[in-house]
């Protein structure tokens, strides 16, 4: 059989919802995530307002589970991706670190010219991360047309079996 | 221990959870991971009577836990290092995202289920230029290849299964008088919900943990998850086990203590992790290859938009190839990611990246790889994950702007309205765009490019000044360790890896079958 069953409607999926693979997500620190929702303010801005305040909440939960759980190297990586936006995008743009302080207009110019820039690597690697868990959310999946397999919908009753099979 | 030919009881797969105490255990062979190479010498091992041991040190994940999770929370609980590994750029050569899997079934568990032989000039390759033995070339190994595409379940994907992107993207390159090809996958029942590299949410996708390993711990094998090797044991020259830890996943926290005397070990932790366990332990270095000729296949996207509706996820992942350009060092095969990664590809900030993100449904995709010289390396980097650099033959730098060419006009002849080339922050092309745009003059630190096929780190070698393994797989200058997976690849081979690596594992044990157990 080819092509799963259409589904009208994607049911809402709440972060840190994976199986349970680990206990809980370690501390990670706040001006990250809160970094991480500056910027999707702005880069998911559709020309008339930024995304909901509900929806940037729930990336910001989203990548506090994701680095909470991510290995110090790659949590290191993302950080350093962050980072360059934030404290170095600005200068590219004439503007004054951090990134977090400009206006939305401002932030938007900002990732426009960093990502044509040298360092337009290093926001990528934040703009694929961001993008990922954003269109997770079952409304700005929607919003793109996307009617595929709703991952993480169809969770198991019983999370992961721990102990011997 | 037991030695072959006895009966053993149905083994078992241990959660890393599940242990309170210090590990100590015993048994025939030692196998340090899980995946497509270790997979296949454990099976094997296994059914000769052998008392096997597996040690993965990614979780162990069911398929109904596979489909549960979204992409992403797949990436921070199943993909290494979350997917962002970076082989570092030297010179003229794009950054390159190297992803592999970190789980029981490894790498294996997240293809899109692509199987090619290795193409007869590369065992040619191996045999007339490295001097390794005849029974490496194409004709002697078809066997190999014979039983692990049975154990598989390797079939052409047929015509229906196609997506519509790989559709149209067939008739762009047969006005270009050029052919593609259904797809040879390992799927049984596969029902086309594009998300393989996540893991297959009905095990439909016959990756190792549903071909092998359950044959496996059926003849009796033990399979411990979430357990890391650190050190392979000596005695002399001769490997006598393993220790390492129990690990806390997915952040690798180590727990307890674990060590396993065995006769024979055999380290199958793939290209990138292979040379750090062997470095670690002392061994491999001699000959001065141990983590160098690192090949990445180093792999682009293109994306084009219609005006039709395309729906890209629908259908099999990766349905169809081309081999047209392999005088180009070019394969070009289907391919679709999530919504989101898509998205991101799309140039811009706010309004400009989500209009076009928002054509979601008009947007089909193809990929191609390069047929790439090996210029990596690992580095023993500050904690236990190499640090990879690359640096890009200049043949390899130049199929680049080829490869995307070639992409972008199959899916012009197509139709497509535009293109979204793999480079960073560029507009897209409509096909005069594409006709005036000089694709050589793009600064390699621009243009996108991943990897999922780290190979050649441990390269198996004719002689011990060339090369890590000899043609056996042992390590030159030890006894009783073996390594059998991607890492002894002696040459890049220019196809997904999976078979090849599994068919050379399957050579590979046939023989250490024949070696008795001392």
């Amino acid at each position: 059989m080819i092509g799963g069953p259409a589904r009208d409607n994607l049911a809402p999926v709440s972060p840190s919802t994976a199986p349970g693979l680990a206990g809980e997500p370690s501390r990670v620190p706040e001006g990250v995530v809160r970094a991480c929702g500056r910027i999707a303010e702005a880069l998911f801005h559709d020309g008339i307002a930024p995304p909901p305040a509900e929806r940037v909440a729930w990336l910001e939960g989203d990548v506090r589970d994701f680095l909470g759980r991510a290995t110090g190297r790659a949590r290191a990586m993302f950080r350093l991706c962050v980072f360059v936006v934030v404290w170095v995008g600005p200068l590219w743009a004439l503007s004054l670190p951090p990134l977090t302080r400009l206006s939305v207009a401002g932030r938007i110019a900002v990732l426009e010219r960093l990502e044509r820039s040298p360092l337009g690597f290093a926001f990528f690697g934040a703009k694929a991360l961001l993008c990922l868990m954003y269109y997770e959310h079952p409304d700005a999946a929607r919003e793109l047309g996307f009617d595929g397999h709703p991952a993480g919908v169809a969770r198991p009753a019983s999370s992961l079996v721990r102990g011997r099979r | 221990m037991s030695g072959a030919g006895s009966a053993r009881a149905a083994g078992a797969i241990h959660r890393g959870a599940s242990h309170t105490r210090d590990l100590d255990l015993q048994c025939d062979v030692v196998v340090v991971g899980s995946g497509a190479g270790g997979a296949v010498v454990a099976t094997e091992l296994a059914l000769a009577g052998q008392h096997v041991i597996v040690l993965e040190e990614g979780p162990h994940v069911t398929a109904a836990e596979h489909g549960a999770m979204r992409p992403s929370e797949s990436i921070r609980h199943v993909w290494r290092d979350a997917a962002m590994t970076i082989a570092w750029p030297l010179g003229d050569t794009p950054a390159i995202n190297v992803t592999a899997g970190r789980v029981v079934g490894g790498s294996s568990t997240l293809t899109g289920g692509v199987c090619f032989r290795v193409p007869e000039s590369v065992h040619d390759v191996w045999l007339r230029e490295r001097g390794l033995p005849s029974d490496l070339g194409r004709a002697a190994m078809e066997p190999c290849y014979d039983a692990v595409e049975r154990a598989m379940q390797v079939e052409s994907v047929p015509p229906e299964a196609r997506s519509r992107g790989a559709v149209l993207f067939a008739e762009g390159m047969a006005r270009g008088g050029h052919a593609t090809h259904p797809m040879r996958r390992n799927t049984h029942g596969c029902e086309g919900e594009g998300r393989c590299n996540f893991g297959c949410p009905h095990g439909a996708k016959k990756s190792v943990d549903q071909s092998h390993l359950p044959r496996a711990l059926a003849a009796g094998a033990e399979l411990y998850a979430d357990a890391l090797v650190e050190r392979i044991r000596f005695e002399g020259d001769r490997a006598v086990g393993v220790e390492g830890f129990i690990l806390d996943n997915p952040r690798a926290k180590r727990r307890l203590r674990l060590r396993v005397r065995a006769r024979r070990v055999v380290v199958a932790c793939g290209g990138m992790h292979s040379p750090v366990l062997l470095a670690r332990s002392g061994v491999g270095r001699r000959s001065g290859h141990l983590g160098r000729h690192l090949t990445l296949h180093p792999a682009f996207r293109m994306i084009a938009r219609f005006d039709e509706p395309v729906r890209g996820w629908k259908g099999a992942m990766q349905a169809s190839f081309s081999d047209a350009f392999h005088a180009e060092r070019v394969t070009l095969t289907g391919l679709f990611i999530p919504q989101g990664v898509m998205a991101a590809t799309m140039p811009g900030a706010a309004k400009r990246h989500v209009e076009r993100a928002r054509n979601l449904p008009h947007l089909a995709m193809f990929g191609g790889l390069i047929h790439d010289e090996g210029g990596g390396r690992l580095w023993r980097g500050p904690g236990r994950e190499p640090i990879l650099t690359y640096r890009m033959a200049r043949e390899d730098r130049a199929a680049i702007p080829v490869l995307m060419r070639r992409m972008a006009e199959a899916f012009f002849e197509a139709g497509a309205r535009e293109c979204y080339l793999p480079v960073l922050g560029l507009e897209p092309v409509d096909a005069d765009g594409l006709k005036r745009l000089d694709l050589g003059r793009i600064r390699a630190s621009q243009i996108e490019c991943s990897s999922q096929h780290p190979l050649g780190s441990c390269r198996m070698s004719a002689t011990p000044e060339s090369g890590v393994v000899d043609p056996e797989g042992r390590v030159w200058g030890t006894r009783e360790l073996y390594v059998a997976d991607g890492s002894v690849v002696p040459t890049s081979l220019g196809v997904n890896p999976q078979i090849g690596i599994m068919a050379m594992a399957t050579r590979l044990v046939w023989r250490m079958r024949e070696r008795a157990l001392s």
